[in-house]
């Protein structure tokens, strides 16, 4: 079952397999948490968001009719979760916590990747919602204008505009001049485009 | 610069930026066993609440057509016994079965099969005739209720009504006979026998028909 493609997995999970759904919800969750972790900014809140997103892909997947990858409609599910989350969290009052701050183990280097993620989620979180799921989409997760178009449910020129915008603003803070990554030391696989047929 | 290369390229110094921190084992599979628990927690109650709709709905159009069958056989048997009541009595005259009980109404009546023309063509008594013979199957709905200007009340006025035989009228035709308007009545004589007699007015004459 492990080989079976997402659109196989799909089609069996919903006509009730649940071993499939449990295979497709595994091989999905870290593109699913990558989406949710960058369009939220807050890994605690990310993972609540991560949870919902995959609630309701366990709970909707006999409405997934195929016509578009499965892992489109997963960016789609995990985006609208996180844009949910993002507003229940502006309705909560400020926390004491200051924002980005995770819990780290001790370790060479640790301040430099701490202090990395926050100037990523500090520049994320400067830019307009719209803006940061229009570059998240395309830069993680890889979609192509088309397909973030689908995602959002807005024109492939507004999509274009977007993720030029939010490019040039989220430059403009990481790396003003120009010279490179920032403080960045973590390079990790990435969680999109795995066995994934679509 | 991000604007250095074309729009449509993914942008690979951003995708770095970008990549989270990778989930911990323990934290993917409490993500996906969170989601399986809620779902094998909603999926039973959903299948199982469109399962009860289901079985509601079917239950409800067989209870529908089940009512309206037993509306349909109570009203038709209704009849028959109402039609054999009449036939039952021998030598009870037209005017006790027309005033019988307010409970009987126009069940207790004769049947009024509708107008066939000119009776002294043969193609229409002979239509008459067989419509009298299943007066049921022939019967019209009067547009007035069946009240004034129904053959029955035409009948119940008639003067010479007391020449037609004796027996129960079970039903009535009406048309003209020889320029005259006549009311075709069948009458069941009580000894099992029938007869179709025509009552012509101005002046008003029995005619027996068959």
């Amino acid at each position: 079952m492990r080989d079976e493609s997402d659109s196989v997995l799909a089609a069996r999970a919903s006509r009730g397999d649940r071993q499939a759904l449990e295979v497709l919800l595994d091989r999905n969750v870290d593109r699913i948490h990558a989406v949710c972790r960058r369009v939220v900014g807050h890994p605690e809140d990310a993972l609540d968001a991560t949870q919902e997103a995959m609630i309701a892909i366990a709970r909707g997947i006999d409405r997934f009719d195929g016509r578009a990858a499965f892992s489109t409609w997963c960016y789609r599910v995990a985006t609208n979760a996180a844009l949910d989350e993002l507003r229940r969290r502006r309705r909560r009052p400020v926390p004491a916590r200051p924002d980005g701050h995770e819990p780290v183990t001790p370790g060479p280097g640790v301040e430099d990747r701490v202090g990395a993620r926050l100037d990523v989620d500090a520049a994320l979180r400067a830019l307009p919602d719209d803006f940061r799921v229009a570059v998240v989409l395309r830069d993680l997760c890889d979609l192509d204008y088309a397909e973030i178009a689908e995602v959002l449910d807005v024109p492939p020129g507004t999509v274009r505009s977007r993720i030029s915008r939010g490019r040039a603003l989220l430059v403009e803070r990481l790396d003003p001049e120009g010279a490179g990554p920032p403080r960045t030391g973590n390079r990790l696989p990435s969680p999109v485009r795995q066995n994934d047929d679509g | 610069m991000a604007d250095d290369r074309p729009d449509d390229q993914r942008d690979e110094r951003i995708a770095t930026w970008l990549e989270p921190e990778p989930l911990d084992e323990l934290t993917r599979r409490r993500l996906v066993a969170g989601a399986m628990q809620a779902s094998s927690r909603e999926a039973p109650s959903s299948g199982g609440s469109r399962r009860a709709w289901r079985w509601i709905a079917t239950a409800a159009v067989i209870v529908v057509v089940l009512v309206g069958a037993l509306a349909v056989f109570t009203a038709q048997s209704g009849n028959e016994s109402q039609l054999s009541d009449a036939r039952k009595q021998p030598g009870q005259s037209r005017d006790q079965t027309q005033q019988a009980s307010p409970a009987l109404g126009a069940a207790s009546s004769p049947i009024d099969v509708g107008g066939f023309g000119n009776l002294d063509v043969p193609a229409n008594l002979r239509r008459l005739r067989t419509a009298l013979a299943h007066p049921r199957r022939a019967a019209v709905v009067p547009s007035n209720g069946g009240e004034a200007g129904s053959p029955s009340n035409e009948l119940s006025t008639a003067t010479c009504r007391d020449q037609l035989p004796a027996g129960t009228i079970i039903a009535v035709g009406s048309g003209t006979l020889d320029g005259r308007r006549a009311l075709v009545v069948l009458t069941d004589r009580g000894d099992g026998s029938r007869s179709i007699d025509a009552v012509l007015a101005d002046p008003c004459e029995v005619r027996p028909l068959a």
